[in-house]
């Protein structure tokens, strides 16, 4: 990946997402069976588990104004 | 068709090229080195790359916070394994489609997904998930298998009704 894509997908998806494809990209060498193992289980999550976690992060959000004391 | 020039019939001697690969490369309108620097096979590598275009496709499409992909593989001096490269491409469109399902799932959550697109999420979704996994058996076990066409459209469709939905 030259430095060219790699600035247009920083602007693109933010600098956190570009870093995982990067990863991913420089990776080398045959992958392992853990990595297949990954991916798998990647490709295992149902429906169902991306809405529960979901849940998960919406109830563990912190409101701004939940540390005000209450009047 | 692929005209062969002496100095190609040599790399045919010297790389040992069977007859029926000649005739095959000619009919394609193959260079006679074309083997060394694509896959033996053509179709898995074919297929990966047209799964790298995709990510790249959904890089350019989806705005962030959605996952994309990039080019995978080489040019030139490429010393990837053919299955490294099923790999990595299908990393990233499974990496791409995870992030999309993830933003996706935050906004059902909040209520601002009507039910009709959950419905076809959810369809899509587990048409996309079977298609991924016959993919990745195949890479990863026959690596002279070309991967299920159907991955390519159904993660493009998925990540297209995801996009509508939450824009």
């Amino acid at each position: 990946m030259n430095w060219h894509c790699i600035v247009a997908l920083i602007l693109k998806v933010g600098v956190e997402q570009a870093f995982s494809i990067w990863k991913i990209v420089q990776e080398h060498g045959e992958p392992d069976e853990a990595a297949w193992e990954k991916l798998r289980a990647l490709s295992l999550k149902t429906y169902d588990e991306y809405i529960s976690d979901a849940k998960l992060r919406a109830s563990r959000t912190i409101l701004p104004d939940a540390t005000k004391p209450d009047v | 068709m692929h005209r062969i020039s002496d100095s190609s019939w040599d790399a045919v001697r010297r790389h040992w090229i069977q007859p029926e690969e000649v005739r095959w490369l000619q009919e394609h309108d193959r260079p006679l080195d074309w083997r060394l620097t694509e896959s033996r096979t053509g179709a898995i590598f074919g297929t990966m790359k047209r799964l790298a275009s995709l990510a790249i496709a959904a890089a350019l499409y989806l705005g962030p916070p959605l996952a994309v992909g990039i080019v995978v593989g080489c040019n030139g001096g490429c010393t990837t394994s053919q299955k490294a490269v099923a790999y990595k491409s299908l990393n990233i469109v499974a990496t791409s489609v995870d992030a999309a399902m993830r933003a996706y799932s935050d906004a059902v959550v909040a209520g601002k997904v009507p039910q009709s697109a959950q419905d076809k999420v959810r369809d899509l979704h587990g048409r996309y998930s079977k298609a991924m996994q016959a993919a990745i058996a195949a890479a990863r076990f026959d690596t002279s298998s070309p991967s299920p066409e159907n991955v390519t459209a159904l993660s493009m469709e998925i990540l297209n009704v995801i996009t509508e939905v939450i824009r």
